[in-house]
Formats: C-alpha cells, structure tokens, sequence
C-alpha cells in the first residue's frame, strides 16, 4: 500500500443536473462518459462519474491550479447562465491508496462485497471496503486499483488492509464475469 | 489403538496416531478420525449428559444431524459447544464433556430425571409465573443447572479472514447429485464454486461400501472439474445461510477459517438426506444411534460402535448396516416393526436393485439372513435395558404374542430418509409432505434455487415402518423425539391436548426442533406425531420454519479479521493524535466516532478536570474539535427552494455571510436533526448536521431533492464533511485569541456578528470562520482544509497560552449546553419530541407555505394538552445530578415536596433527559421532558433515584431551561 503522493490525489467534485452535464463537454476538451461509473482520461486528469449528476475530476497538485483556471470561469459562466452546476474542493477529504500487484483484487475481495475486477477498466464504484466509504477505481493496465477512502476513515482502512495482507494468495478464484 | 477399531476405515490413515484427551482420559485416534468417531474407537459411550433430565447421552449420528455429542474443547482452541460428529481430532486435543458434574459418566446432577412427572412440557410456564417477582431467585438457580458448556474465560481468537466470491453457480454438496450438478455447470461455460462439507468429494458414498463405483466416478468427476480452472471446489466447508440473489455464507475449516460470501446467478442445492430415528421407549439410551452412522463409522474410520448389534427398522440403512456389521464380525440381530404379510414384503420398497446394479431380488430379509442376520420380521422394541449404555432390549411382536429378550450393546435405528432442506427453507422454499416417498420435499424454490439428489427426495425410497405415533408405547414409556432438547412424545401429546396446533406453537411450547441440531431428527417425528394424534395428513402440519445460521459457527470465524480493533471503524479527525499525545480520554461518540471526552492532567480526577475546562470556557478561552459535524454544501438555481422544503425556518431571506440555526423535520413534524444553514452566495449555502446523523440528512436531502421537490434535478448537494477540520475557540478571551492568528478579517463585534461568516486566513490558511455557539459563550468555529487542521491548532494552542487556553472534551461541551439549554440528539432529541415540545416554536415557521412536518407539527399543535414539553430542574435537597433517564413523578397532594418517597405505584409524567454539576450555578441542573410542562414553573417533582434493589425519589423544583445567560447576550457579544 502506498498512500497516493502522485497523480491524482486533487480532487473537484463536480455536480450537474442532467441538463448541464452535455454542457461541461467543451469545457473539458474531452467526451464526457455518459454513464454513471464511467471513467474517462482527459489530459492530465481523470473524470469519475460517481452517479448521475456527479462528477469528480482528478488531478495531480501540480496540474490543479491550471485545471482550475480552466474550469472554475466556465463554471462561473454556466451558473451566471442559470445552469445548475457547481464545483466543491474535495483534496483534503478522501485520499488515494494504491493496491498494486497480481493480489491486489483477492486482497480487496475479503472485504468489499462488489467484484473490483468486474469494473474494468473504464468503470469506478463507490462501494464499501469492510465498513468504511471507499471509492475504487481500476488501474487502466488492470494491474491494480485505486481506493479513495473517506479522510476520517483513513486509518481503519489502512490498518484493515494491513490485517488482511497475505491472506488473499491462497484464496485466489477464477476471473468474474463484468457486472 | 482399542479393540473397538477394526480393519479398514477408508478415511483415515491407520499407519499413524494421534493423542487427545477426553474427560481426563488419554485416547488414541488416527489422522482422519473426528472426535466422534475417536471417542467411539476408544469405547467412550457416554458424551454428555442430557439438556433438562441430565440423562446419559452417547453419540448418534455422524453429521451435522447429531443431537446429543457437544463438547466443550480445551485445546487447542478453548471453545463450547463443539460438535464432536463434524470436528477433526487434532494431536493434542483436550476435550471435556458439557452439562455434567464432575463427569458425564458421574453427573450428579443426575437425580434431576427421578423427578421427570414433575417436569412436563411447558414446565417453565407452569411454574415460575408465581409467586410474582421470583423469577430472579429462580433464575440463580437455572441458570447453574442448564447451558450446554462454558465460555472460556480469556478471549479465544480463530484465526480467520473473510472472503467475498463471484461465481455464475454455486453448488452445494459433493455427493454424487453435487458432483453432477458441477460438472453440468461447468460444461455450460460458467463459473462453479463447489461447496464440499468434507475434505475430499463424496457425500454420503463416503459412509457406504455398497456403491464403489459410483464414488470412483464421482473422484474422476471431481479430478476433472478441479483440472478446469473454472471450478472452485472448497474442501471442508459448510454451507450457512443461504439468503436472497444467490448469497451464501460458508464456513470453511482450516488452519486459517475462511467466511466465504459468494455471490452468485445460480444456486444448487445437493444437501442430500440424513437418516430419521426411530421413536420407541428408551431410545436415548446409549449405544442407540442412526444405522447409516453406525456403517458410516464401519466403513470410513473402522470403529465398531458395540459388539451386538441390534438393526432395528427397515429400508436401505436398514439393510445396509446389517450386511456391513456382518462383513465387520459383529453379531447381527434385526428386528423389522413392519406388519408381516404388509407393505414390508414388497420387494420395490428395499430399493437395492437400482442402487447397487447386482439386480439382486431376493427379499431383504433372505439376503440378511443369508448373511447369518437373525431377522425377527414384526417386532418392535418395547424396552431397553442398560442406563449408562445399551445392554439389551426386550422385543414385542406387533401382533401380539411372547416377548423375545436379546442381549445388544447397540441399536442401529432405520427410519427412512428426511431431505435436508435448511438453506432451501431459509431462503423462503416451501416444501410439503411427500406420502408416496414419506419424507418432505421441496415443493416451490426461491428464484435462482434448485434442488437436486436426496434433497430433493430423489432415490427416496418409501420405508413403510410404522408411522412414529403408531409404535405402541412411545406415549407411556420415555420415547425422546428430540434428544437435543428431551422432548418426549408424551410431551408433544400433552402439547396437544393443551390445545397447541401449529406446529410452530407446538414448538415454542416443547422446544422440539429448538437445540443446537435445529431438529434434524426431530422435526418430521414431531410433525407426524402432531398429525396424528389430530388425525390429520402431515402435510396439513408442515415442517417448521428453518433460520440461519444452518450449523452452529463461532462469531469469530463469522467475523473473520475484524476482530479486536477492526470490529469497527473508529474515525479520527486531523487532531486526533495530538488529543491522544494531550493525554485526552477518548470516547465513542455515534457514526463511528471517537472524540476526546475531557483532558486529565497528572493525577486530576475526571470531576476535577471537567471544572478546569468549564472554568476555563466560562472565564478565558477553550478550544473544542468539532470535526465530526456533518457538512454539506448546497448549491444551484433550486438550492433556495430545496432547503425551504427541509427547513422548518426561513432560509430565503439569508443575506450573503449570514445563517440561522434551522430545524429538519420528519413528516410527523418531530425532530429529526438541528445545525445551522448559511448563505455563501446567491446560489450556494453551507449547512451543519448533528455528527451522528450526516450520512442520515444525506440521504434525506436526496430524498427531498429527488422526490419531493419539483425541479429537484437543479438542486446540487455536496458532502462535504471530510473536507474541512472544524476548530472552536469559545470564551471571552475568543476574540482576541483570534485576532492574533488570523489575516483579512475585522472580527469585531460590528464588523462579523453572531450568526455571520466570514473568509479569512487563520495561521496562514484559508478557513471559514463561522460565528455560531454551543456553550452560550462567544465563539468562532474555525473550519480549514483537514490536510492544515493540525498545523492551525498548533498554532491556535500556542497563541492562546497568554489567555490560558484549555483544550475542551466533550464532556465539558456537554455540561456547558446544558446550562444553556441547548438541545443534543439523544437526549433531547429523541426522534418522538417535536419543536414546540422543545420550546422551538420560534425557529419554526408556520407562516412558511410548505416544509417537511408542517401539517404533522400542526396537528400536533392542535392537541397541546399533555404533550412532553423541556424543563429545567434543580434538585431541592442540595444533592449531586440526577440520572439520566430518570422518572418524573408527581408530587402526591398535599406534601410540600421536599422529602423523599417510595417511586413505586406512581404514574411518571416525564423523565431527566441530562443532568449535570453546573460550575456557574455552583449546583447540580437537569434538563427534562414533563407533561405540561411550561405551566409547570415553581412547581415540585419527584425524581426517581435507585435505591438498592428499588426506586426512591429526590425533590425538584421546575424551572425554565435556561441556567446561565438567558438572553444570550454573551454568545452575541
């Protein structure tokens, strides 16, 4: 486990209605996944659509100022237009932990109930580990996954992963079908 | 080795030993043996002693059926109620028999079953309604006599890990249907788990000589699907529950236990049958056990269960049992209850021919005796002989006629088949009474399930014995049909005679079918002894309702790693380390939370300490961590109109910067949840939660948003509680303390006044300042980004030195809103009082068109009288605080109230929701709910205080809620 330093550990949560969601497309530079759990990889950032009107847009700190340059006036501009759309920080409240390695969807298997593997690698979830709020999104490789646990909840996951270090290997099963 | 061990046994590896003990006794068993079958192998009869008469109880069954061998393990895992028919013996074991003292051979507790008449079905019931208040005394003394073994007094920890699974099928049960239900599965392209009881594939063939090559096909089945990939078969795992869409919960043994939840599309059931007993005077004997286990312990651990075996019954077990006992040596006797000349001699009903292909004819009686059985065709037991094991047993022909006395020390008892249906029931199966086959079958399957092979009454073969309530003398001598729970026909027959007709009354009266087997053995006897002494078909009984879990399994294995620390989450803010390094004692605080309670210096009491940081708030500057507050941020052109919905205050006439306090309502117009709502800008707002309920008021904004509110999809609600650390400094000394740490912000009293908000930098840092109280003292809640809350109350800690700064727990917090009457879910908010109740009324908004509760606040407005209203209490007799959840009774006529008296007979008109030592004051207050309690002000009330064994009451005098500052005029300074 390796708490994520890197790549995307900014995060813009971005809700829209309906209506407004075709909207942001142009401002993205990007085709936004139209589908709850889509995962798309922009320049630089990677967009999780989390349901139907949420988004969360990811980055690394160092692109986070220019991402927001570019997003925040747009959003401005829609919400001057009268289109329901807003843009929360959420950096500091769900940190990224990176499971790597060919466990890594066994080790996750003993505690969450939804099949990571089954995502692929264009789909995320928000879903449980054990008992704690986690967000999981696939490696694009499938090497492994991120999980995005809720701040206050950090340490128990952490310290649940750790107990259940080792005990995936032995329980390996065969690959699942997609959801 | 003993010289109840034979050669053969095709489980267990004979060529090594292995030593355990049992009731002090050093055994010997071979690897593959269980503890039932070692105990056997070492000519221990005697297990246990029974559950209410304290009877001498051997083994019967070989499964998962077997009602009477617990015991309780020593070594290496200290743990009751383990089955000894289904647990592997270990070198080392030491085991113990439960229910027995000193020993199950010499119980002395055995005395208990001379008094049997006195102890009828429903004896409970019957006897300790009276006198009224004894059930106390009596529960001392039960408690001691019943129970089945001991908790171990230190923790035992399995060391276990749970697991999740996705599979397309899952298959439960290796036997030959199982076999072939995995393998059809698999050639269909899906992913099979393949749950297997034992350790290698074979169900019930494994207790069988009589099908060699039907468990050689199933090894080469189970070879090739293990070969697959695709087929994930768990050796020694036991199905649990089976729930809704294809879930089922295992247990899998090993060094390491495994919780398996799988998942899956399909279900298949292969459960097979357990045999069914016999009931006849004296069958709890030991030594009197199921034929099939009495082969099953032949043929697969090679241990002859007593010399002279007595088959008694008929069918395939029946047959079966009597040829391997002869193979094995022992002498065979086999007595056959069917009427000569009756259904008995239909050569079909035995079933062998298409079982073993030798298409062998002859009437099982020829072949038994043939094989050197003497076969007493018509009889039935009518005595056995032998307390602490059988001895012998007198047989009765059923015509009538000369007794015949044979000298057995074992009963192999054949009754037919019961499909074992425990998971298909508890996934809602219904299942009816088969009369052709006589057994239960599963009659209608949830979606998803199907039942294959024995379970579903295939191969079931009709045993025309004697229905269980036509066996002459089950009523008048002690005939058990439920060993686990000494439940005797005469019991059921008493049952109903009462008047008991279902036979889940008649269950819960006798407790048939209520032991730790579930009433494998029990259920179908019991059912058919109720029908027939009603004189209806068994179908019209049923079967009762099977639950989970299907076998007993210790929590740990259920729980798997998250034991200990894990067994829950405990959150934590950005400040907790520094509370821990600060010497704060935690405590749990609802949503997972574990907050700092208060801060003890070296040798303070906790009384003292709370003093110090109440002081220290109502005299300087306290800071209090806030964090676990639910945050949400509101936003878009239906913001406004969403939280006008869920609101009962105004929220549209907020000007930018400014908020209210705001009260949510359920539909029923009581209090669901408190906290402020803020205007950021003209589209955004930021609003608080109690800490308990955040995810609650998530859902139910949703709910609003997406339900209730035309337009709702423009409304945008963000969580976003984890984002920020929120810091309070509160006191006098707040302002100042501040002032020194913060950069772009005028915070006086003018500038940024109660109820506003403000942007600045607090030690560097961007942050909201909120100016809210909770203690009635003048306040900022600082709220940061969580990845720079430690670093701001550092920096708030050090500056507030010159104001002597305290850090405040939640204790303080407690006492200090309590002198405020400041409302807490839990206490005040106790999901039944509603706003007015409270005294709110003025945060409520009647005039507002629409909100969530307003017709149901209304119409409870409209039937004032009697309602719980708040008040303020102070004792009358100088005492300490008063209990929390304590009565409020009336003060009887003509008293002055200011003494104590007896609580009991006296109607409560309300209680003490929180009591505290308030330091301002300089004595205890309490905060309450009392009927009409407004008008009640100077009045006396009785609170109730326990008084050793009984309540006594202490005077009050009712007051306003209100203990210090009542205008507020501190928190808007």
């Amino acid at each position: 486990v390796a708490e994520a330093n890197a790549r995307f550990d900014e995060v813009l949560a971005i809700q829209a209605s309906s209506r407004a969601w075709p909207l942001l497309a142009p401002v993205l530079g990007a085709a936004l996944p139209g589908e709850p759990m889509g995962v798309h990889h922009g320049a630089g950032f990677l967009l999780l659509r989390l349901g139907p009107q949420e988004g969360w847009l990811c980055c690394a700190p160092e692109r986070r100022d220019a991402l927001e340059r570019v997003v925040r006036p747009a959003i401005a501009q829609l919400q001057a237009q009268g289109v329901a759309v807003s843009a929360v920080d959420l950096g500091d409240a769900w940190p990224a932990l990176e499971l790597g390695g060919p466990d890594s969807f066994d080790w996750l298997a003993q505690g969450c109930a939804l099949d990571a593997r089954a995502l692929g690698a264009s789909r995320c979830a928000r879903t449980r580990l054990a008992q704690a709020p986690v967000v999981l999104v696939p490696w694009p490789g499938g090497a492994g996954v991120t999980v995005r646990v809720e701040r206050s909840y950090l340490d128990y996951v952490e310290r649940w992963l750790e107990q259940a270090r080792g005990g995936s290997s032995q329980m390996a099963c065969p690959p699942a079908r997609p959801l | 080795v003993s010289g109840w061990r034979i050669a053969g046994g095709t489980g267990i590896d004979a060529s090594r030993t292995v030593a355990f003990e049992f009731d002090g006794m050093r055994c010997a068993a071979h690897p593959g043996d269980t503890v039932a079958s070692a105990l056997l192998a070492s000519g221990v009869r005697i297990v246990g002693r029974s559950f209410k008469y304290h009877r001498p109880r051997g083994i019967v069954g070989i499964g998962w059926e077997e009602p009477n061998a617990l015991v309780q393990c020593l070594h290496p895992l200290a743990a009751p109620g383990v089955l000894a028919t289904t647990t592997p013996v270990v070198d080392g074991m030491r085991l113990r028999s439960v229910h027995a003292w000193p020993s199950a051979r010499h119980d002395l507790l055995a005395f208990l079953d001379a008094f049997h008449p006195l102890l009828p079905a429903g004896f409970y019931y019957k006897t300790f309604m009276a006198p009224q208040g004894a059930w106390p005394a009596y529960e001392k003394v039960i408690r001691r006599l019943a129970g089945l073994g001991r908790l171990p007094a230190t923790r035992v920890r399995y060391p276990g890990r749970r697991r999740n699974a996705w599979f397309d099928v899952v298959v439960v049960g290796a036997g030959g249907a199982g076999a072939a239900a995995a393998a059809r599965a698999a050639a269909a392209g899906s992913t099979v788990a393949w749950v297997d009881d034992g350790a290698e594939p074979g169900g019930r063939l494994l207790g069988s000589p009589h099908d060699p090559q039907a468990l050689a096909a199933l090894r080469e089945t189970a070879r090739r699907l293990d070969a697959m990939g695709t087929v994930t078969r768990l050796p020694a795992t036991h199905a649990v529950t089976l729930a809704d869409h294809g879930m089922v919960a295992c247990w899998q043994r090993g060094e390491i236990h495994t919780w398996w939840r799988i998942q899956a599309r399909e279900v298949v059931l292969a459960t097979g049958a357990i045999e069914r007993p016999l009931v006849f005077p004296g069958n709890d004997r030991p030594g009197v056990m199921l034929a099939s286990a009495v082969t099953g312990y032949l043929h697969r651990y090679g241990v002859a269960c007593g010399r002279r075996l007595l088959v008694f019954g008929r069918g395939h077990d029946a047959l079966d049992c009597a040829l391997r006992a002869r193979v094995a040596g022992l002498s065979v006797d086999w007595a056959d209850p069917t009427e000569p000349g009756g259904p008995a001699d239909m050569r079909d009903a035995n079933g062998l021919a298409d079982r073993d292909g030798s298409a062998d004819q002859r009437a099982p009686h020829e072949r038994a005796a043939q094989a050197g059985v003497t076969v007493h065709a018509g009889f039935t037991i009518a005595a056995v002989h032998g307390r602490a094991g059988v001895r012998g047993v007198d047989l009765a022909p059923l015509a009538g006629g000369a007794r015949r006395s044979l000298a057995v020390d074992v009963v192999a008892s054949a009754g037919g088949r019961t499909p074992s249906l425990q998971l298909f029931l508890q996934a809602g199966g219904r299942t009816g009474w088969d009369d052709a086959r006589r057994c239960v079958v599963p009659r209608e399957a949830p979606a998803g399930v199907s039942v294959v092979g024995a379970a579903a009454g295939d191969g079931i073969s009709a045993v025309p014995v004697p229905t269980p309530w036509a066996l002459p003398g089950i009523f008048t001598g002690r005939a058990f049909v439920d060993l686990a729970n000494d439940v005797t026909a005469a019991d059921i027959a008493l049952a109903v005679r009462e008047g008991y007709r279902s036979i889940e009354h008649v269950k819960r009266y006798t407790t048939l079918g209520m032991g730790v087997d579930q009433g494998r053995t029990a259920g179908v006897n019991g059912a058919g002894i109720v029908a027939g002494l009603l004189g209806v078909p068994q179908d019209q009984v049923g079967v009762t309702r099977a639950r989970p879990p299907a076998i007993p399994v210790p929590f740990d294995v259920v729980a798997g790693g998250e034991a200990g620390d894990l067994v829950r989450p405990v959150r934590r803010t950005a400040i907790t380390d520094w509370h821990l390094a600060h010497g704060a004692v935690m405590v749990e605080s609802g949503a997972n939370w574990r907050r700092p309670a208060y801060y003890p210096r070296p040798g303070e009491t906790f009384k003292q300490a709370l003093e110090r940081e109440c002081r220290a708030v109502r005299e300087r500057v306290g800071l209090y961590d806030s964090t676990p507050l639910g945050k949400f941020e509101v936003a878009g052109p239906a913001a406004e109109r969403l939280l006008e919905l869920a609101y009962a205050n105004r929220v549209a006439d907020l000007a930018p910067g400014r908020g209210r306090y705001g009260l949510m309502l359920r539909d029923d117009g009581r209090l669901l949840d408190d906290g402020v709502v803020f205007r950021l800008d003209a589209s955004r707002f930021w609003l608080t939660t109690t800490s308990g309920n955040a995810d609650l008021v998530h859902g139910w904004l949703e709910q609003l948003r997406q339900l209730r509110l035309a337009g709702g999809d423009e409304a945008l609600v963000t969580p976003v509680g984890a984002q920020w650390t929120a810091l309070v400094a509160c006191g006098p000394s707040a302002r100042s303390l501040l002032a020194g740490c913060t950069e772009g912000v005028d915070l006086s009293a003018q500038a940024f006044p109660f109820m506003a908000m403000r942007e600045a930098r607090v030690a560097g840092v961007q942050a909201r300042i909120f100016r809210v109280s909770f203690t009635g003292e003048l306040s900022f809640e600082v709220n940061l980004p969580a990845r720079q809350g430690v670093r701001v109350w550092e920096a708030l800690w050090a500056e507030g030195r010159r104001y002597g700064l305290e850090a405040i727990g939640s204790e303080a917090n407690h006492v200090l809103r309590v002198e405020k009457g400041f409302l807490s879910l839990g206490h005040e908010v106790d999901g039944i009082a509603n706003p007015l109740d409270l005294g709110l009324g003025w945060a409520v908004k009647l005039d507002k068109p629409a909100f969530v509760g307003r017709q149901g606040l209304m119409r409870a407005a409209q039937s004032d009288d009697g309602r719980p209203q708040l008040v303020g209490l102070v004792p009358r007799d100088g005492g300490g605080p008063f209990e929390e959840g304590a009565q409020l009774l009336r003060v009887p006529e003509g008293s002055d109230g200011s003494e104590a008296r007896p609580a009991v007979g006296r109607r409560s008109v309300g209680f003490v929701t929180a009591s505290v030592h308030s330091h301002v004051r300089g004595h205890a207050v309490a905060l309450a709910l009392l009927e009409d309690g407004r008008s009640r002000h100077g009045e006396s009330v009785d609170v109730t205080v326990q008084a050793g064994t009984g309540l006594s009451t202490r005077p009050a005098t009712v007051c306003a809620p209100f203990f210090h500052d009542p205008q507020g005029k501190v928190m808007r300074g």
